[in-house]
């Protein structure tokens, strides 16, 4: 990108009503084409760190591990850091579980506008699914270095997470783009943020 | 396929070479886990990026590679030091393979910070 470029303002086209796209997109990311995909990822997440869960409890006794022979019990059940969740009523992986239900429950809630219509589910999904591939990159790490073991569910459960970012993040880009102009426009971002659509001047009012 | 699935994939490899580098080679710390650390951190960055609206993600593999070309310093065996340079190497060459993404998202990230101009073209 030259610095001409970037000197230019950005100009955006908005669509005509009844075009559910953000202005100057070529795609509409609340589509259910682009969120059914991640949905589908987020129950695969479930089913994963699930079966982690009931293995880490005890609850059932086997558990899928081709590569790492003993490397899923070594991280899940004696981990140091599996240990540390055995203070509280649940554990890490049935945390993680949680966590892609809340990723899959915010991914469906809402209609094919809902990066205007409801900018707060979109945020709260994409706090869900963008700390949660951080958290993931952080287990990754923690496997070899500090319990020298790799365990292949985990490892999935962190690729699952990561490949649900880019999917997810250009949704949260456009409700953002949206509250900038709202606040650009001299609209309250707090009222928008909630769900009341503001009206830009010049704009046609949507029944 | 573009050249940004193909440097993110690529940088993603690199990432999957380091966490198994130093089983392959033979070597151990500190080498082998600065690269257990920098390659997921890498790697995943990469991996994330491979999405068009989130590319210009894939800077933030810049610091991990210029880490992995200093960490030698540290006192590596020679092959340890030879695969840490060359993937730091790599990683950083490829940030700057596989361009920016086009205009198509409403001026992407940069709208954020800059504002932008609303125009309704049916007037």
């Amino acid at each position: 990108m030259s610095t001409e470029q970037r000197a230019q303002p950005i100009t955006v086209d908005v669509h005509p009503p009844g075009d559910d796209r953000p202005p100057g997109w070529d795609g509409n990311p609340s589509a259910w084409s682009q969120r059914l995909p991640i949905v589908v990822l987020a129950l695969i997440g479930v089913f994963v760190a699930g079966w982690l869960a009931l293995y880490q409890q005890e609850i059932v006794h086997t558990v899928w591990e081709p590569f790492f022979p003993g490397g899923t019990e070594t991280i899940v059940r004696e981990s140091g850091f599996s240990k540390f969740f055995e203070r509280f009523p649940v554990g890490d992986a049935a945390l993680g579980a949680f966590g892609y239900l809340a990723d899959a429950v915010t991914g469906v809630i809402g209609g094919t506008k809902r990066w205007r219509t409801m900018p707060w589910i979109v945020v709260i999904f994409g706090v869900f699914v963008g700390p949660f591939g951080v958290l993931s990159i952080m287990l990754v790490v923690m496997q070899p270095v500090l319990y020298s073991a790799f365990c292949t569910l985990c490892l999935a459960s962190a690729v699952i997470s990561l490949a649900m970012i880019g999917p997810a993040v250009d949704e949260v880009l456009a409700s953002m783009q949206y509250l900038r102009d709202v606040r650009d426009d001299g609209g309250s971002v707090w009222s928008a943020f909630w769900g009341n659509e503001h009206t830009f001047a010049g704009e046609a009012v949507v029944a | 396929m573009s050249t940004r699935i193909l440097a993110r994939s690529a940088a993603v490899l690199i990432g999957i070479w380091l966490e198994a580098a130093s089983a392959v080679l033979g070597y151990g710390t500190p080498a082998a886990n600065v690269d257990r650390v920098l390659g997921p951190v890498a790697g995943g960055i990469a991996f994330v990026a491979i999405w068009a609206v989130a590319h210009p993600i894939r800077w933030a593999t810049v610091p991990a590679g210029a880490l992995l070309v200093l960490a030698p310093v540290l006192g590596y065996p020679l092959e340890a030091a030879v695969s840490s340079v060359l993937s730091g190497l790599a990683i950083i060459a490829l940030a700057f393979v596989g361009g920016d993404p086009s205009g198509d998202y409403g001026g992407g990230w940069q709208a954020l910070w800059r504002g932008r101009e609303r125009s309704c073209a049916d007037g």
